[in-house]
């Protein structure tokens, strides 16, 4: 037996830190960013050390416009992923405000829920402004992860936790890169303020929950490890999408996508985007592992 | 259980598909009335690429959501995936 949700033993000071500064720092997105009429086909959307062909021999083959074209299309995957994935975050958290075990750190999920909606808003309008739609959401959930509603919890915060780290990764150079215009910068700063309270919450959740699910036998550790490696590896693959390798006007896009996943040099950029909450699950325990990149 | 074979059927492709990326589904013979979600056979993890594979295999663009419970069950089986999926290649 491990102990149940009742008796979680929260580090409520963390949680009574991280809501007072977002209290503090509150703003409202709505009037904060100038949304230009246009953006420009002909500059870079995203920083060019974050596209999928980095470092492959594709970004020696295409030419320089192609390239910006699919800056603009990648940007639109990635805040398509993001919106996709806070919604699937907003709906494990409401799941469990106020609810057994989560009572404490209930004040922060408030902050955290708020936000997040926020985060929503300004990607999807970024998405439909600019590329005119939101690419599909492909990763969904088939049914429950685990059989027991604790083990169930940790995987869905350890899911965001590893999602929001990946995310932040982007954020952090986008949000200084001066290629880019100034909503792009702004918006994935923003994002990356919010987020660093959300990661510091997210892992002494992560980091609890875990703890108290050391008594289940080394086997269902085992399979809870190699279950966040294939979860970090989907998270890695939904940056390489066919429809924005299609959109840039490149040919064969599934081969694209396939050849790129497969380029030797695209290993050491996944090791970096991933780097820190690698790093993090290591030092706790919870991977036993790193993922394969 | 009538079984069409050809290019245009892709059913045997996608089975093996399934088999290369689940274990589970190694030793089991084809079945076009599996339930693969029940079973888990495919797996959340799994089906992002199963979609896209999809898509190659038929040249489609699958429009898909989470509130979209018609189409996550034509998914289900390779019987619904085939005749509601693969078939629209064809017309």
């Amino acid at each position: 037996m491990y102990a149940s949700e009742r008796s979680i033993e929260w580090n409520n000071r963390v949680f009574e830190r991280l809501t007072s500064l977002s209290v503090r720092d509150d703003y409202t997105p709505f009037g904060l960013f100038d949304w230009p009429h246009h953006l420009p086909d002909e500059e870079w959307w995203m920083s060019p050390e974050l596209l999928s062909v980095h470092d492959t021999p594709l970004m020696e083959q295409v030419d320089e416009a192609t390239l910006k074209r699919l800056s603009k299309w990648e940007s639109i995957n990635f805040y398509s992923l993001n919106v996709h994935g806070i919604r699937e975050l907003l709906m494990e958290v409401v799941r469990r405000i106020h609810s057994l075990g989560f009572e404490e750190p209930s004040e922060f999920f408030h902050r955290f829920i708020g936000e997040e909606n926020d985060h929503m808003w300004f990607f999807a309008q970024f998405c439909r402004r600019y590329g005119g739609k939101i690419y599909p959401n492909r990763m969904i959930p088939l049914g429950s992860e685990a059989n027991d509603s604790q083990l169930e919890s940790f995987l869905v915060f350890a899911r965001i936790l590893i999602f929001e780290e990946l995310v932040d990764h982007f954020n952090r150079r986008m949000g200084k890169d001066e290629r880019l215009h100034p909503l792009i910068q702004n918006m994935n700063w923003v994002h990356h303020v919010d987020e660093s309270r959300h990661i510091a919450g997210g892992r002494e959740i992560v980091r609890q929950l875990h703890r108290d699910l050391r008594p289940l036998k080394a086997d269902r550790l085992r399979a809870m490890s190699d279950y966040l490696r294939r979860y970090m590896a989907a998270v890695l693959e939904a940056l390489y999408n066919p429809r924005a390798y299609r959109d840039a006007g490149m040919p064969g896009p599934h081969q694209v996508r396939r050849d790129l996943l497969g380029a030797p040099g695209r290993v050491r950029h996944h090791r970096a985007f991933i780097a820190k909450i690698t790093q993090f699950l290591l030092a706790n325990d919870i991977l036993m592992e790193e993922a394969s990149a | 259980m009538t079984m069409r074979t050809g290019r245009d059927d892709g059913v045997s492709e996608l089975w093996r598909w399934l088999q290369g990326h689940n274990p589970a589904a190694a030793q089991l013979a084809l079945d076009l009335d599996l339930d693969l979600i029940e079973t888990r056979i495919l797996r959340s993890l799994d089906f992002m690429n199963f979609i896209l594979f999809i898509e190659e295999l038929s040249g489609i663009d699958i429009e898909i959501n989470n509130n979209n419970g018609a189409l996550i069950d034509s998914l289900r089986t390779l019987r619904s995936i085939r005749d509601n999926l693969l078939k629209r290649e064809a017309q």
